[in-house]
């Protein structure tokens, strides 16, 4: 006798078909599972006997096999439980096969018979609503997570025995919590009118966000630059739906979903440790699993002490940030994580973060000159803002009564900006002014006479560099977009000057 | 090279190794008699040397390896003068402890040109950079030799600054614009981030020198001893910032000795790179706080044209912010408390001061006055 059940296996962030097959026939008793295993897959021959057995389900002496197919794919991840326990039910005849085929199964098992909570259901709902399934059956941990998906009926469970009783009666039970819960929105939201002064710091963080431009911060301690970057998902526009359920995905599968939220309603804000290694940025190891810079995929990578990052651990991050995709090749086959990231660093002038004041500062001019060149030319020219955050005097601040602008007034300003980008940029496979480069800065950040004068007087009297160039022609179109402008003008290109000045400073250019 | 010289050679190559209290040779003997005296005599003439110092003077008193050393440091593009060399700078002759000759690498500046020592602290701030490269600069316009280290941070830009000169201004040929004197042998740059500047020192026809030979890296207790050249070679010292204890106390305490004259630049109170100048001009040194100051010590013109203000034209709004900005740092938070302009016209405003020259970022975030 034979059964045969849907599953899906994780391949980087996408679902890929996985059919379980169940043979049981005479012979010597066995149990043999194959079709290019893993460790924690082999062992679920051993958690499916035992719960098959507690829930009441006797297996009469006999051989039985069991395979994964394609056998080419190696199956790893803990939610083949559940579908290998569903294909020898339906094998042994105990459940129809035309009632396991409309479905498809994800889940581990525990050996009394219950259902556990596993990652990466979202790719797994995304799967088998592709392949035209009627309904997906998925841990309860997870069902509110694989609601969230439409188009397909999610149904959770958390006992062998329900999905048993389900297959057989048809019965759905009670209608699912629908994917859209309860917009919790947490109780203290982070916003910028809580950082007293730095309103150049704010603008210019802004200007970030509305261009998805990189942004150094750099400043000694105590001023504020991870005040800042945590504050900037808050004026960030809200994430689409298809972001939503993008940013899930990754997160579902590295096992980094909330049960209880559902979709991620919430723009990502990551900040690895400077310890971080390589692979855990990007994303690695044997079977891929995405990195710091995919969990922070639609939203903030904060890199804090920028300097203090291994320097082979910053250059890999070089390429994912340009192509906003990260591809990994193992020999089974490559591996892509979207990476579309802004990128927030934040640095102390030098070692001991005084410099150039004298007074604080004990850093000789080389141990200044060697702390700064850890960075890479490559990377910083990635970073098309640089931003001096400089040590305010509190009293005079709290004594004026001058809040500054708030989270809402800076996102009006980015999300206007965005719509004019999303507008022009239509039909370009691009969002961002961050995005442009080559041919299409000269068409779209043309500027006038007045403004050519500017920009030519600039690269004379404060000694840019040539790098330069491109860089402050996009930050100045963002800054036109936040005006509304069809043109760039000089005050626009003046300010996009003004944020080389710290990297002037700083690293010559 | 004939034997007196030979015998100073043979001298200074010893002296490199010995901290110099070989020289005490010269006391009692001819530069032409020492490669006769053997290292076992040498007690005889009241030197302390131990064997090590004999051990070295022994090597190098075959007259074989002392040709190839002088082959040498010709090939390496240096000239050995000793003390009775016709082109020997007579400023050293005045130094209790004369060494038995330099080594140079370039051209030395000519006897008659004037010269000025600029000495400071490695680790000055960014105001003391730009000190020592306006003193630098503005000196070496009026024809001033400037003399110093070569080392990180004032001697450095003080160099540099008069390096900066050699484009604009058009002196008759011959003319110097700065000597290095180094701690370890001229063929060395020390420090090596320094390279550049090294290099542009010799591209501009001014010379670097030491009193060790090539090859020679320097130990921390040479360069008080190079200190005193510093101090001797120029005709007075001028000091543009010094922690209090620095090692440009040594050089002023030299050029004192010598009887030369000190200035220091004044510095704000409360810093720690003002403490050292703000001292010497406690206990007489003279005020440094322009260079006609220097100029006029010298004899030297006093060029007035470089006086006239210039007129920098401003629209009302640049002129509303620049009234803002004084000498102190501000910072742009202080400017949006002053005035009632949005962040973005703040930041355009203050970049198109910073080109016009009227302002500009002080090391500590913040923006100053440009001096004029």
């Amino acid at each position: 006798m034979f059964g045969r059940v849907d599953t899906s296996a994780i391949v980087g962030i996408e679902g890929r078909r996985v059919i379980v097959e169940a043979d049981y026939g005479q012979g010597l008793p066995a149990f043999d599972m194959v079709g290019f295993l893993g460790s924690e897959v082999r062992e679920a021959r051993e958690r499916v006997r035992s719960a098959l057995k507690n829930t009441g389900i006797p297996v009469p002496p006999g051989r039985l096999t069991v395979n994964l197919s394609p056998a080419d794919l190696r199956k790893t991840g803990n939610g083949f439980d559940l579908p290998v326990a569903v294909a020898i039910m339906t094998a042994l005849g105990i459940l129809p096969q035309e009632m396991t085929e409309r479905c498809s199964f994800v889940g581990e098992l525990s050996l009394d018979g219950g259902i556990r909570g596993i990652s990466g259901v979202l790719s797994h709902v995304i799967l088998a609503r592709e392949l035209g399934k009627e309904c997906c059956i998925v841990p309860r941990e997870n069902e509110r997570e694989g609601a969230a998906i439409s188009g397909i009926r999610t149904c959770g469970f958390s006992e062998l025995r329900e999905v048993m009783q389900f297959l057989l009666t048809g019965d759905y039970g009670e209608a699912p919590p629908d994917g859209q819960p309860d917009e919790k929105m947490p109780e203290h939201m982070p916003d910028f009118s809580e950082i007293l002064g730095q309103e150049s710091v704010k603008r210019a963080a802004a200007v970030a966000s509305a261009g998805m431009h990189g942004l150094l911060m750099i400043g000694p301690p105590g001023t504020g630059k991870t005040l800042t970057a945590k504050r900037i998902p808050t004026i960030l526009p809200p994430l689409t739906e298809d972001e939503q359920i993008e940013c899930s995905r990754i997160h579902s599968v590295a096992g980094l979903l909330d049960p209880s939220e559902g979709l991620i309603r919430m723009r990502p804000f990551r900040s690895p440790h400077h310890t971080v290694s390589a692979s855990a940025l990007v994303g690695g190891g044997v079977m891929p699993h995405p990195g710091e810079m995919s969990l922070a995929h639609n939203g903030v990578l904060f890199l804090d002490e920028l300097p203090e990052f291994p320097k082979s651990v910053l250059e890999v991050m070089r390429q994912p940030l340009e192509d906003h995709v990260v591809i990994i090749s193992r020999v089974h086959g490559s591996y892509r994580f979207p990476t579309r990231v802004m990128l927030v660093c934040a640095m102390n002038p030098c070692r001991c973060g005084y410099y150039p004041d004298r007074n604080r500062c004990k850093c000789s001019e080389a141990e200044v000159h060697q702390y700064l060149s850890r960075l890479s030319r490559p990377l910083l020219d990635r970073i098309d803002i640089a931003c001096e955050v400089p040590r305010v005097d509190i009293r005079k601040l709290s004594d004026s009564g001058v809040s500054g602008k708030d989270s809402a007034a800076l996102r009006e300003m980015v999300v206007r900006a965005w719509e004019i980008q999303k507008e022009r940029y239509r039909g370009l496979g691009i969002l961002f002014n961050s995005q442009l480069q080559g041919r299409d800065i000269r068409k779209y950040c043309v500027l006038g006479k007045a403004e050519q004068e500017l920009l030519t007087e600039a690269f004379e009297k404060l000694e840019l560099s040539a790098r330069a160039h491109d860089r402050i022609l996009k930050v100045a179109r963002t800054a036109a977009d936040i005006d509304g402008a069809e043109q760039i003008g000089t005050a626009h290109l003046a300010e996009a000057i003004s944020y080389r000045a710290a990297d002037r400073k700083f690293f010559g250019g | 090279m004939d034997d007196r010289e030979r015998g100073y050679f043979f001298l200074s190559q010893v002296a490199a190794n010995t901290a110099g209290r070989s020289l005490e040779l010269l006391r009692e003997l001819e530069p032409s008699e020492l490669l006769e005296i053997s290292g076992n005599e040498i007690p005889g003439f009241g030197i302390p040397a131990d064997l090590c110092e004999m051990a070295e003077y022994e090597r190098l008193r075959d007259p074989a390896l002392l040709d190839t050393l002088y082959e040498q440091t010709e090939k390496k593009g240096l000239r050995f003068l000793s003390r009775e060399h016709p082109d020997f700078p007579e400023e050293f002759l005045q130094l209790p402890d004369l060494p038995a000759g330099i080594y140079v690498r370039g051209e030395l500046p000519g006897k008659t040109q004037q010269k000025v020592s600029i000495v400071g602290s490695r680790r000055c701030s960014e105001y003391g950079k730009e000190c020592a490269f306006f003193f630098g600069k503005e000196l070496a316009k009026a024809g001033v030799h400037i003399v110093s280290g070569m080392a990180l941070g004032v001697d450095g830009y003080a160099q540099r600054g008069a390096l900066s000169v050699s484009e604009s201004v058009s002196f008759p040929e011959g003319h110097r614009f700065t000597t290095a004197i180094l701690g370890g042998g001229a063929d060395i740059c020390y420090p090596r981030e320094n390279i550049g500047l090294f290099r542009s020192i010799l591209d501009s026809g001014g010379c670097i020198l030491s009193e060790k030979p090539p090859g020679y890296r320097a130990k921390p207790y040479d360069f008080p001893k190079r200190n005193r050249l510093i101090s001797a070679y120029g005709a007075c010292l001028a000091v543009i910032e010094a922690a209090e204890r620095s090692g440009t106390r040594t050089t002023v305490d030299h050029a004192l000795s010598l009887g030369k004259d000190v200035f220091a630049v004044p510095g704000r109170i409360g810093e720690r790179m003002s403490l050292g100048c703000n001292e010497l001009l406690k206990s007489g040194a003279h005020m440094l706080t322009c260079p006609e100051d220097i100029l006029q010590y010298l004899g030297l013109q006093v060029q007035s044209d470089t006086k006239k203000p210039v007129r920098i034209l401003m629209s009302p709004e640049e002129k509303e912010i620049y009234d803002c900005i004084g000498e102190d740092p501000v910072l742009i938070d202080d400017l949006l408390l002053r005035s009632n302009f949005p962040v973005s016209l703040i930041l355009e405003i203050l970049i198109r001061l910073e080109m016009k020259g009227a302002i500009q970022k002080s090391a500590l975030s913040g923006y100053v006055r440009v001096l004029t």
